[in-house]
């Protein structure tokens, strides 16, 4: 990436900046519908509408691309028609300031301004340093957990902690498992020999009380009996490792993929703050109205009668 | 950034009606993804076990992808899915009015692997219906999704999965090709979502499979499946019920797009799991017409569902084919379906074969016919959550499945957290899964996590309880869970059957909570018992047979209701036993499957009302009615129930069991 880009980049990342730029985009919008999405009609003419090259350059592309076949004339006279046709209607609509009045356009332009301000947050790519900042301060998220290795010989519950110490003072000599075969003690369904495990792994395997004295054996010795939920283990550690962070090589898309899910949050809420502090706000008391309380509760019971009704009908369906 | 003309094209696209959009993704089956995502091999991670090892997962999951669920308020997508999967909090409905979740959600412990499994019907319309710009957007059919949920869904509902001659709305222009080319789009996201969380370094965490839901309802008889795929390779665009609306016409259309050497793609496989058989009618299991659909059947579909939110499906009593087993009363939704269409029949709409065990020995007798089992079944559970939250099967957690619906938990009584599916794989990876599931190496839990292994052969010594290499010789000599038994080698078959305990919730150091290992929380509950259940083929008619071969039903070991603390003794922290049949007859088709049953425990509603402290005999808010009803269990006995053990007169190990 150019020195350029990256100063560029730089002030993309600004939050003043995007203030800015959705103001200007407000702005732009206000101006493309009034101006008749892209025909070329200057705003302060009201009663201009033209119809430029690059829109019938448009039309056609768009015609020859949906159907393979050119746009005839007598086709594309109907659609410039139909075209000016709505856009005056559009026009006078607006005139009359009925995009205020109704509820669907409203609630429309709401969700617009949504979208807009969550795709202006969200189309940047992080910088190397920004993601190792991240990286960083959300450590926890992306940390590799300690992983213990070790073979064990394990005792049933039903069996005593006699016979398991028994075994274990059999041990206590031997270097290794070596060539005792079959191992003593009793079957231990998930294996008796863990190849290097994340202890979180483990912890929902054996409970935390035993790996928490797994983690204090000092590896290359037999250990004396552990309890586990399962009975009594005599364990020898082969590995212990640290739990790390992994290094941004490794784990980079993901690391990228949160870096923008949080940016997105952030700049949602910052962008909507921003806005919302340029106006000033009052409320003012209702005129009383009394029972408005009952009124509100009674709702609410009506409210759980029906999701009631349609849960009986969900039952067959999702 | 959009240029202005596209701008200008997209508006005049809008305002042209009767123009149709060009936006049909041209969507190559071969992905642009790293190798690994694609055919994978196994053997690439670090704690690979050639003796395989249990992973928990939930392969029954919906987000706001889903029509009903982004109705029932639900606002995750398939990425939060995934993380909640692997152990973050999520939010979840309903939202405040500015837009932040009012409860939240958070898995004690992380799952290893998990697909969420949206709708594919109204993939397409839903994102065309909330995003602004989209064409449709503005159809009465949008605005009504959008303002009416509850009147949406039933809308939507009866136009799709459950008309009998399901259509697509107007909006999604001639042969419907708008939104599924809509659909195509949000397939993607949802590939590239479960593609995001997929470990691919050796560490193997977590792993994700692509699927989706085909919800076909016809009158209201539930016959949906989930689809699952081996790795990235699929279709571009899923398969609804609108495309097809019978479930061999699924399997016909899943098999020529992916599965096998037929197919362009031989790395691509697919598998279909049934669900809900329970509420089915009857018609989830219907035996085959034709020797083809008896093929497609028990290759497309060697898993079923047993138990998930809305209910169990593996007995019921009023089907037994045997001595009554009360203890198939568990969790079951027995209500006719309100759309029952059949009604005047002696059980309604219920029907035997809505019962996997009925349906078990249906297949015995169908194997006769067409000389291949169509319902040779092994067994998952999943929750189907509609709040994108898999694995979240704590009772003490519970809060319901389905957004707002069911935040009150006065609606939905009788729904219960769902369950979990457990493969046996050598590692953590998509390869290692997919070919679990398939050779049905797998059991399903009433949503905690025993650990359950069942062999079966000829010749296992009679000491192999007390054998460190119970294992090694379970394969050797035998064949696990979901196998066949191979030809006979002496009079009679033997079984091992080893459960331990669900260790319980690992204590959360980082958590503010003060953390008491005994606590019923953090432990666990013990096991009470091993079962095991025997349906074969005599006379031309399925009976059944229940053991009791591990453990002991009559110990005093329960839980105190007032408190939910489990009391009386502490047994059976792993149980352990060798069984052979006294009443084999080498003439006799017959199945094996294990019923592992914990102590009772307390049931989710009765955790909030212990919580809530409410006494019965008192004054009880309105919001607590629940915890009055009398016909609510106050405890349950949480399970796992394995895939079985197929026996066949003179069967060849080379032409069963394998796909």
């Amino acid at each position: 990436m150019s020195g350029g880009k990256k100063a560029i980049r730089g002030i993309l990342r600004q939050p003043a900046l995007h203030f800015a730029l959705i103001g200007v985009a407000i702005f732009a919008i206000h101006g493309w519908l009034r101006s008749g999405s892209g025909a070329e009609s200057s705003i302060e003419d009201w009663r201009d509408i033209v119809i430029s090259g690059e829109f019938i350059t448009g039309l056609r592309h768009d015609h020859r691309r949906r159907t393979g076949v050119d746009l005839s004339p007598e086709e594309q006279t109907h659609h410039i028609y139909e075209f000016v046709r709505q856009e005056v209607l559009f026009r006078e609509a607006i005139a009359l300031g009925l995009d205020r009045a109704d509820l669907v356009i409203r609630r429309r332009l709401v969700q617009k301004m949504e979208f807009l301000v969550r795709d202006m947050a969200g189309d940047e790519d992080p910088t190397e340093a920004e993601l190792r900042e991240y990286l960083a301060e959300h450590a926890d998220d992306f940390r590799i957990p300690a992983n213990v290795g070790f073979r064990h010989i394990f005792v049933a519950s039903g069996g005593n902690w006699q016979h398991a110490r028994n075994i274990a003072d059999k041990l206590a000599g031997l270097p290794d498992l070596g060539s005792i075969s079959p191992l003593p003690g009793d079957p231990f369904p998930l294996g008796s020999e863990f190849v290097s495990s994340p202890v979180s792994r483990l912890e929902r395997g054996f409970g935390s009380e035993f790996v928490a004295a797994l983690r204090a054996l000092r590896p290359g010795q037999w250990s004396r009996p552990i309890r586990s939920q399962y009975g009594w283990h005599l364990v020898w550690v082969t590995t212990h490792s640290r739990s790390r962070l992994p290094t941004l090589a490794e784990i980079r898309d993901r690391v990228a993929n949160d870096w923008r899910k949080t940016r997105r949050a952030e700049a949602q809420t910052r962008h909507l703050s921003d806005l919302m502090a340029r106006y000033h706000v009052r409320i003012e008391e209702p005129a009383d109205r009394p029972g408005g309380q009952e009124f509100d509760r009674q709702s609410d019971r009506q409210l759980n009668r029906n999701i009631g009704r349609a849960t009986a009908l969900s039952a067959t369906l999702p | 950034m959009r240029s202005e003309h596209a701008y200008f094209i997209a508006w005049f696209l809008l305002i042209s009606s009767g123009c149709q959009g060009s936006d049909r993704i041209d969507d190559a089956t071969q992905p642009q993804a790293p190798a690994l995502i694609g055919a994978e091999t196994i053997g690439r991670c670090n704690h690979f076990d050639p003796a395989r090892q249990p992973l928990f997962g939930d392969l029954h999951v919906h987000t706001s992808y889903s029509f009903d669920a982004y109705l029932f308020g639900t606002r995750n997508d398939p990425d939060t899915a995934y993380e909640f999967a692997r152990g973050k909090a999520i939010g979840l409905p309903p939202y405040d009015q500015d837009g932040n979740p009012t409860r939240s959600a958070k898995l004690d412990r992380p799952l290893d692997f998990a697909a969420a499994t949206d709708h594919s019907e109204f993939l397409g319309e839903v994102s065309m219906c909330t995003t602004p710009d989209a064409i449709g957007y503005d159809s009465l059919t949008c605005q009504t999704y959008r303002a009416s949920p509850l009147l949406a869904f039933a809308l939507w509902g009866a136009r799709g999965p459950a008309s009998t001659d399901p259509e697509r709305f107007p909006m999604c222009g001639v042969g419907g090709y708008r939104c599924t080319s809509a659909a195509a789009r949000v397939w993607r996201e949802s590939r590239d979502a479960a593609n995001r969380h997929y470990d691919t370094s050796p560490d193997c965490a977590f792993t994700s499979l692509i699927g989706y839901e085909w919800t076909g309802t016809p009158g209201g008889s539930n016959l949906h499946r989930n689809v699952i795929f081996a790795n990235d390779l699929v279709p571009s665009t899923p398969t609804s019920y609108f495309e097809q609306s019978t479930a061999n016409g699924l399997w016909t259309e899943l098999r020529a797009q992916c599965g096998g050497t037929e197919s362009d793609h031989s790395d691509c496989d697919v598998l279909a799991i049934p669900h809900n058989s329970n509420a089915s009618n009857g018609r989830m299991f219907t035996p085959p017409e034709t020797l083809e659909e008896a093929e497609l059947r028990s290759r497309l579909e060697p898993l079923v569902e047993i138990i998930q939110h809305k209910g169990a499906s593996e007995c019921s009593p009023e089907f037994s084919m045997g001595a009554p087993d009360e203890l198939c009363d568990f969790e079951l939704i027995n209500e006719d379906a309100p759309l029952c269409t059949e009604p005047g029949q002696p059980q309604g709409c219920r029907a035997p074969n809505n019962y996997l065990r009925n349906t078990l020995g249906q297949g015995l007798i169908e194997e006769q016919l067409w000389g291949r089992n169509p319902f040779q079944l092994g067994v998952i559970a999943s929750t189907d959550t509609h709040n994108a939250s898999p694995g979240n099967t704590a009772e003490n957690t519970y809060q319901g499945h389905v957004g707002t619906q069911d935040a009150n938990p006065n609606v939905n009584t009788n729904f219960s957290p769902g369950g979990l599916a457990v493969v046996w794989a050598e590692e953590n990876s998509r390869p290692a899964i997919f070919a679990a599931l398939a050779r049905r190496e797998t059991y399903g839990t009433s949503g905690t996590r025993p650990i359950v292994r069942f062999f079966a052969g000829w010749d296992y010594p009679a000491d192999l309880c007390e054998r460190t290499d119970l294992v090694e010789i379970g394969y050797r000599d035998g064949v696990p869970m979901g196998g066949t038994l191979p030809r006979a080698t002496s009079s009679a078959p033997s079984f091992v059957a080893w459960a331990a305990r669900d260790p319980g919730t690992p204590c959360d150091s980082t958590s503010s909570e003060t953390c008491e290992p005994n606590s019923p929380k953090h432990r666990g509950t013990p096991l009470q018992r091993i079962q095991l259940i025997k349906v074969w083929l005599e006379d031309g008619e399925a009976r059944e047979q229940v053991y009791d071969i591990a453990g002991n039903p009559d110990h005093s070991a329960g839980v105190d209701t007032a408190t939910c603390q489990l009391t009386g003794p502490d047994t059976h922290d792993s149980l352990c036993s060798t069984w052979s049949d006294p009443d084999f007859d080498p003439n006799q088709p017959a199945l094996y499957y294990l019923r592992v049953l914990e102590n009772p425990s307390c049931r989710w509603q009765t955790y909030k009302c212990v919580e809530a402290g409410i006494d019965c005999d008192g004054y009880v808010p309105t919001e607590y009615e629940f915890c009055c009803d009398a016909d609510l269990p106050a405890t349950v006995q949480e399970r796992a129930w394995t895939s079985p053990i197929w026996y066949a007169p003179q069967a060849s190990t080379e032409s069963r069991g394998t796909r």
